[in-house]
């Protein structure tokens, strides 16, 4: 090899990516030519310095904070919005379970599922809609039972707005507490065109968890 | 009854869940956030970005079977994101880098004194800045934090070859910043032993 040689190959040289005879001959330049040599040890001593450089320490509860703040904004973002599209493995085993052996077609569902709330914490209630097509001006209202309270709404038993939908699964995330001992109704009314689809669950303040709940499906007229 | 409880009991908590997958990795994140930004605060807030991105794909991210690779490369995605949403070039060229060398030298040093100095650490941290961007991610995973070509590859998505090439480069402009190697010395050398 020649200085040529030891420029074009000292990356491979120093990560020992040369084969033996190569790595022969590119040492027996360097030892021979005091500048290649030299740029020799000075890159390995580079390199060596490279990986003395330390990364300093996160600042004091990094850790917590970041979690902290997924929790809060998530919480927040979810709160009575709808994401459409929701087709994951999980949402997509529900939806086949409820419509199989829980969907009752063209109106009220008569016998309410019981599904346990905790006492003074906020969990997530999550309500599937899953439509037909898109939907848009659907009348969506919540009646809860006196013992339990949406997160951010302390006063309010009734919530009423427009939304649409989207065609495919919607879910509308409710941040639920139970603030007192016992069980009561949530009713969910859906009304879009003059047809009304409503849905009843029974709240009762035991243990926490996140639910996930299909109400009906939507039917274009 | 029971059976709807056992169906929904395993959703339980998704924060939980998030916490509970990413807590393993979130040290080597933010390693490599800082390795990415050159500052603590920028690094924190780098990764506090992507897990509040992270957290609606926690079902995806169950079923990832490499995840420390792929929570390696969204945060690469990320910072390159962010990058351009600053409007900050991605390309930092070079403008002072005998002002690196004289900050840390003194007149008399030579180029074996510097990386044989105790300011080696402070120096090659402020060259590495002086690199391209490109370069010094290359220069950072590779020689820094010792990750092999092809797991650059897999994080990064550049071809092996044009990683190759590319952390050459970069390895040449870093021994130049820190007089190594003068600037065209290869140039010079070839030709006086061509001559």
């Amino acid at each position: 090899m020649n200085c040529t040689d030891i420029n074009t190959h000292i990356d491979e040289y120093l990560d020992g990516q040369l084969s033996a005879e190569d790595t022969l001959a590119f040492e027996e330049h360097t030892g021979n030519c005091d500048s290649c040599r030299k740029i020799v040890d000075d890159s390995k001593a580079m390199l060596s310095g490279l990986k003395s450089i330390e990364v300093p320490e996160p600042s004091i509860n990094f850790e917590s904070r970041v979690f902290s703040e997924v929790r809060r904004q998530h919480s927040e973002n979810h709160r009575f919005k709808f994401a459409a599209g929701f087709s994951t493995a999980v949402a997509a085993s529900l939806a086949i379970w409820f419509t199989s052996t829980f969907f009752i077609p063209g109106g009220v569902v008569d016998e309410p599922q019981v599904i346990a709330v905790a006492m003074n914490e906020v969990q997530t209630v999550r309500l599937m809609f899953d439509s037909e097509t898109d939907f848009k001006q659907v009348s969506l209202s919540i009646d809860l039972p006196d013992n339990m309270q949406l997160d951010g709404y302390p006063e309010r038993r009734v919530l009423a707005w427009e939304t649409s939908l989207k065609k495919g699964q919607n879910i509308l995330a409710l941040p639920l507490m139970a603030i007192e001992q016992g069980q009561g109704e949530l009713v969910a009314r859906l009304n879009y065109g003059g047809k009304e689809k409503i849905l009843r669950v029974v709240l009762s303040s035991t243990n926490d968890g996140v639910f996930q709940y299909q109400i009906d499906e939507i039917k274009s007229a | 009854m029971a059976k709807i409880t056992d169906i929904l009991l395993f959703r339980k908590d998704a924060h939980q869940q998030f916490e509970a997958l990413i807590r393993p990795h979130l040290k080597k994140l933010y390693h490599l956030a800082y390795r990415f930004t050159g500052q603590r605060d920028d690094a924190e807030d780098l990764v506090q970005e992507l897990l509040l991105k992270l957290f609606p794909r926690l079902e995806e991210m169950q079923a990832i079977e490499n995840l420390s690779s792929w929570l390696s490369r969204v945060l690469y995605r990320q910072f390159i994101d962010h990058v351009r949403r600053q409007k900050r070039s991605p390309i930092h060229y070079i403008e002072d880098e005998q002002a690196v060398y004289e900050t840390h030298m003194s007149e008399d040093a030579g180029p074996a004194d510097v990386v044989n100095s105790e300011l080696t650490q402070g120096l090659l941290n402020d060259a590495l800045y002086k690199l391209k961007e490109e370069q010094r991610v290359l220069i950072l995973l590779h020689d820094v934090e010792g990750y092999s070509l092809p797991e650059i590859n897999q994080m990064l998505d550049i071809p092996l070859g044009t990683i190759k090439s590319r952390l050459s480069r970069a390895r040449n402009k870093l021994r130049e910043i820190v007089h190594i190697m003068e600037p065209n010395a290869r140039d010079e050398r070839v030709n006086s032993e061509n001559g």
